[in-house]
């Protein structure tokens, strides 16, 4: 009798403690995530810092004095007095050399925790956050179909290439590369201008929708996507070599595992293996480059972006650039910088996320 | 373990250690003249000196100076030969016969490999065309607007640009500016990606935190943005600046790789063999660790070239740098802003930087991926 | 769900009079793994039987081409590797007819595999689909072997492998293969292997990864599906100690030959090759002094220079000019014992 209460006694102490550890385990885990996503927040919230510090720095650094510039391009313009341009240059600009150092920071850093990225010195009603609301969905627009396409096609050609050797699509897919690889993208743009733009006519290769026919609904989407059809193929042709050959040198170091060689020796088809082994275990580490290109989404190219018209946002950095308006670069470089951070932050987490075997590591 | 193999292993370090010192001892005896005028070739002033390699009477003074300077300059040349082999890791050369043999293999190996071969050539022909081909093809600047866009000819064999000038004549006068301006930039750029990933991952602890926080910086921020930035704030001139500016950005990514790299190595069996036979660490730093490394940065070398001409030319075709109209970068500037992409008659002009582009980066390609592939033990097919 | 092999259609049948007694035959088999400047002759020459319903150990060093064997038994040897001559006939269980393996089609041969011939792979491997969850895997194989393999109908037999390698069921099948501690892991693979009913199992080197406590469990449950279930199996192993214990039938290989084969008992008593002798005794034994143990001398073989003659002449102690010269026949005895050695005649 008291066998059997003392062993009851110790089964319900046996599972109050399992109780107990597990309550304990999971406030541990929790504990974990959340230390492993605050180191993340705190490296991005550094980095930021540092980021803005390098906008005044550079700002600082600018050959020529902005205010006085816009103070005697408003006295030409209106007919002021020095003084008066100069007082409505500075409140224009948000910018007085003359206060010291400290000041200037602390100004610079408020307008920042405002959101306000600043305005342009040649034109004081355009802000950056105007260009940016008015341009970046353009942008965004193209880059990111262009980039969902490269991934998708990208990661199929390089694991077509890595499991059988010695093929003649290898041989293609491998001289695509090289020469994908070979001409810069921007001036794949200029090709792509020539062949379909003037020799055959095919695409238009100015804008991003033709104005003069005023279409709304889907005529008008259909337009917009004819009008980015060759910005698109620009970008993508690059890329997809970028992503094949990453996608091959993966699915090689997963093809020398052991599982690969257990799957084959399950009577499981090849073209299953190809799917759902090599395709998923090899594709883990360009997850990573992926979120980090989400973040050079937001950048566009200037180059192809000019070639094309295209009214993004890389058009305007270049037209800032070609007119330096140093206030309009600083804002918007500050900007991509800022995403770029946040992406990668968010990739980091994510992987963890998607790999089962990065999750204990903190 | 006995006494007979702990004094084995004694006669072995000491057989070691000696074999160093005759090393060092061997470069002191150097000739003073020899050293000197290599010295007058590279660091003190490095654009000069460097374009000067360019030039042949440098050239042809160091072949003077060794010949004069007899055998101890000769001992000094192979000595230093000997150490570029350990450095790049094609062998510890005892012998002035295992120096050739061990050459003779990496070059069988080499060449065996169609795509090293192939790539080797491409860059090979570029090269010579950057040193010598202005003695074939002569420059002509004179402008002449009658014979715009001409097409090609056995006089123009590419045709005329849009001022009348020669289009085969540009782009060989351009390719030297164009090939300085990659390799300075690479030797820039893997300079100081390499020291601060090896002092970033030999020293550790707060330094290292430092650096990499920096590092990321620099990564994080998109390139080519903040090329445009510098380049819009220095008036570009010459190529060296033009390398210095786009070397300012690209430093990052090669640090934080050689960083990786160094620190695996740090942990590794060997290295730690070394410390506790208590060799020096400028040893264990040049003669263990940099040989492992050396193919790494060997490969990343042509990369980085690949990229400066991509980095050069976008430069160039935003109108930021414009200093020598012959540069193919500014050929294609020319091109976009006369609009010879409309104008059936101005293809050749702008064609042919693009293919001279690609023909150059192909090389570099192919180059880059039959170098790691007779380096990398683990691509071979063997 | 019963997937023996009467459900698989195969298309060439042979006679044989060794089905009875034997489930598979390995006939003069050569493997070379082809390479670019030369090749290595992993398996020469080598003809072994597998009794019906029996426990069969290979043993030899690494490089003898124990796990090419193997390989070579499922046709998929990777990839320099080709399979020169010879053949494998497997002869199934009760009546059924028998096939051989290298003439079988793409889809014969993936049916074949893991139906009629299993796998459990070394432990230190990982032989498990990192992102796939255990039961994932096992419902795939039973989907890709019978198409009409129900999600019920494969928990329910998942279910009945983890039992009878006595592991949780509803627990292990929701794990990934990175949480499982090493003796749990070769557990999953043995019942994987037993997924589809097998009539043979090769085990390559099961229990090389664990400690010894988990190792003799392990090769108890081994044994206990081979009595209970009439699975035969294959055991590839360098431990001596474990196949004195668990094989009923022992062969030993060396540089890609079969040396000696023949029942366990027979074997260790009388170590007629010289190859085997050496094994034996450089055994350590309970009883006797350390001193006595003899490694055999000499260096591995260089599979790419073999020896002239009989492979192991180099390192055998009673080498005789013969030797050096002729490669030695395979000379039976009377209850099928085979040695392949000069010394042993008629």
């Amino acid at each position: 009798m008291i066998n059997m209460i003392n062993r009851t006694v110790k089964n319900s102490n046996r599972q109050k403690n399992k109780a107990k550890e597990s309550v304990g385990n999971f406030i541990k885990m929790c504990f974990f995530r959340v230390r492993f996503f605050l180191k993340r927040i705190w490296i991005a919230m550094v980095s930021l810092v540092l980021i803005a510090l390098f906008g005044f720095i550079l700002i600082k650094l600018m050959p020529g004095n902005p205010v006085d510039t816009y103070a005697q391009q408003l006295m030409m313009e209106r007919g002021m007095k020095y003084e008066e341009a100069r007082k409505l240059a500075v409140t224009l600009l948000n910018y007085d050399p003359n206060k010291s150092i400290f000041e200037q920071l602390s100004y610079y850093v408020k307008s920042l925790l405002r959101f306000n990225l600043g305005t342009s010195m040649r034109r004081p009603d355009v802000s950056v956050n105007l260009l940016i609301k008015q341009f970046l969905p353009w942008t965004l627009f193209i880059s990111s179909i262009a980039l969902v396409i490269s991934f998708i096609v990208g990661i199929f050609l390089g694991s077509s290439i890595a499991w059988k050797r010695n093929s003649l699509m290898e041989g293609a897919i491998s001289s695509y590369i090289i020469v994908s690889s070979s001409i810069p993208d921007y001036l794949w743009g200029i090709i792509l201008v020539f062949i379909f733009g003037v020799k055959f006519k095919v695409f238009p290769v100015q804008g991003n929708y033709d104005i003069l026919l005023e279409l709304e609904g889907w005529p008008w989407l259909l337009n917009v996507l004819y009008h980015a059809a060759l910005p698109i193929v620009a970008y993508s042709i690059v890329q997809i070599g970028g992503w094949a050959l990453a996608m091959r040198g993966s699915c090689i170091g997963v093809l020398g595992e052991d599982y690969i060689y257990a799957a084959k020796a399950r009577g499981i088809p090849e073209k299953i293996i190809v799917k759902r082994y090599l395709r998923r275990n090899a594709m883990l580490p360009l997850i990573t480059s992926l979120a980090m290109s989400l973040a050079a989404l937001f950048g566009g190219s200037p180059l192809i972006e000019t070639i094309f018209n295209y009214p993004g946002i890389g058009q305007q950095f270049g037209i800032s650039i070609a007119s330096r308006d140093y206030f309009i670069i600083q804002g918007l470089t500050l900007f991509m910088s800022f995403i770029v951070i946040i992406a990668n932050m968010i990739a980091d987490s994510l992987y963890s996320v998607i790999d089962p075997r990065v999750r204990r590591d903190v | 373990m006995s006494q007979q193999n702990r004094d084995i292993q004694q006669e072995r370090i000491k057989q070691y250690l000696t074999e160093e010192k005759m090393f060092k001892r061997a470069d002191r005896k150097e000739d003073y003249s020899l050293s000197r005028s290599i010295r007058e070739i590279s660091v003190k002033n490095v654009k000069k000196g460097f374009l000067a390699i360019f030039n042949m009477s440098t050239w042809g003074k160091a072949v003077q100076v060794i010949r004069k300077g007899g055998k101890a300059a000769r001992k000094a040349c192979t000595n230093a030969v000997k150490k570029w082999m350990v450095v790049l890791s094609l062998g510890r050369a005892a012998t002035w016969k295992n120096l050739v043999i061990g050459l003779w293999k990496f070059i069988k190996m080499f060449f065996s490999n169609k795509k090293a071969t192939a790539g080797t050539i491409i860059m090979l022909f570029f090269v010579l065309m950057a040193l010598f081909g202005r003695l074939i093809i002569p420059y002509d600047p004179i402008t002449d607007e009658n014979n715009k866009y001409l097409p090609p000819s056995t006089e123009h064999l590419l045709g005329t640009d849009n001022l009348g000038r020669d289009v085969l004549g540009q782009l060989v006068y351009g390719s030297r500016d164009v090939l300085t301006i990659a390799l300075l930039t690479s030797l820039i750029t893997v300079f100081i990606g390499t020291s601060i990933g090896m002092l970033s991952g030999l020293a550790g602890g707060v330094i290292d935190n430092i650096i990499q926080i920096i590092t990321n910086l620099f990564l994080s921020i998109p390139s080519f943005p903040v090329l445009l930035i510098f380049a819009s704030f220095f008036t570009i001139e010459d190529p060296f600046s033009f390398a210095m500016v786009l070397s300012i950005w690209g430093w990052a990514g090669l640090s934080r790789a050689v960083r990786a790299q160094i620190v695996s190595l740090r942990e590794r069996d060997f290295i730690q063999i070394c410390k506790v036979m208590n060799l020096s660490k400028s040893h264990i730093i040049f003669k263990e660790m940099f040989p492992n490394i050396a193919t790494y940065i060997l490969i990343n070398f042509i990369v980085i070239m690949r990229n400066a001409i991509t980095g050069s030319v976008g430069i160039m075709m935003m109108g930021l740098a414009d200093f020598q109209p012959s540069n193919w970068g500014a050929m294609l500037l020319r091109a976009k802003d006369t609009g010879a992409i409309l104008i059936p008659e101005a293809t050749y002009f702008l064609f042919a930087p693009i293919v001279a582009i690609m023909i150059f980066q192909m090389g570099a390609i192919l180059l880059a991926n039959g170098l790691d592939e007779t380096l990398n033990p683990r691509l071979r097919e063997d | 769900m019963d997937a023996r092999q009467s459900g698989v259609i195969f298309k060439t049948f042979y006679e044989t009079d060794k089905a009875k007694e034997n489930i598979m035959t390995i006939s003069k088999l050569v493997v070379d793994y082809r390479l670019k400047r030369y090749s290595i002759r992993a398996i020469s020459d080598t003809t072994l039987n597998l009794k019906r319903g029996k426990i069969t150990a290979l043993v030899g060093e690494s490089g003898s081409g124990k796990s090419t064997l193997a390989s070579a038994i499922l046709n998929c040897i990777p990839n320099p590797g080709v399979i020169v001559s010879g053949e494998i006939y497997f002869h199934g269980n009760n009546g059924e007819k028998t096939i051989e393996i290298r003439k079988l089609s793409e889809k014969e041969l993936n049916q074949y595999r893991w139906r009629c011939v299993s796998m459990v792979f070394q432990g230190a491997q990982s032989a498990l689909n990192p992102v796939m969850t255990i039961f994932a895997q096992f419902y795939e194989t039973m989907k890709v072997h019978d198409k009409k393999t129900s999600k019920e109908a494969a928990y329910k037999r998942s279910c009945e492998v983890l039992k009878i390698v006595n592991l949780d069921p509803d627990r292990t099948l929701k794990m990934y293969a990175h949480e499982l501690s090493g003796g749990m892991k070769q557990r999953v693979m043995i019942a994987f292997s037993l997924l589809l009913n097998p009539d043979l199992i090769i085990l390559d080197e099961p229990t090389t990864a664990l400690d010894v406590i988990t190792q003799d469990y392990i090769l108890n449950i081994l044994k206990r599906i081979n009595r209970e279930m009439g699975t035969s199996m294959l055991l590839l192993t360098h431990d001596i100690a474990v196949v004195a214990k668990f094989a009923d039938y022992v062969g030993v290989m060396y540089a890609g030959k079969l040396v000696e084969y023949g029942d366990t008992l027979a074997v260790f008593e009388k170590k007629l090759h010289p190859y085997t002798a050496g094994l034996i005794n450089a055994t350590p034994s309970l009883y006797a002094d350390l001193e006595g143990l003899k490694p055999i001398g000499g260096n591995p073989p260089d599979l790419v220079n073999l020896p002239k003659g009989c492979v192991f002449h180099p390192r055998c102690p009673k080498c005789m000019e013969v030797c050096k010269n002729y490669m030695p026949p395979d000379t039976f005895d009377s209850s099928g014992h085979l040695v392949k050695c000069h010394l042993i005649k008629g």
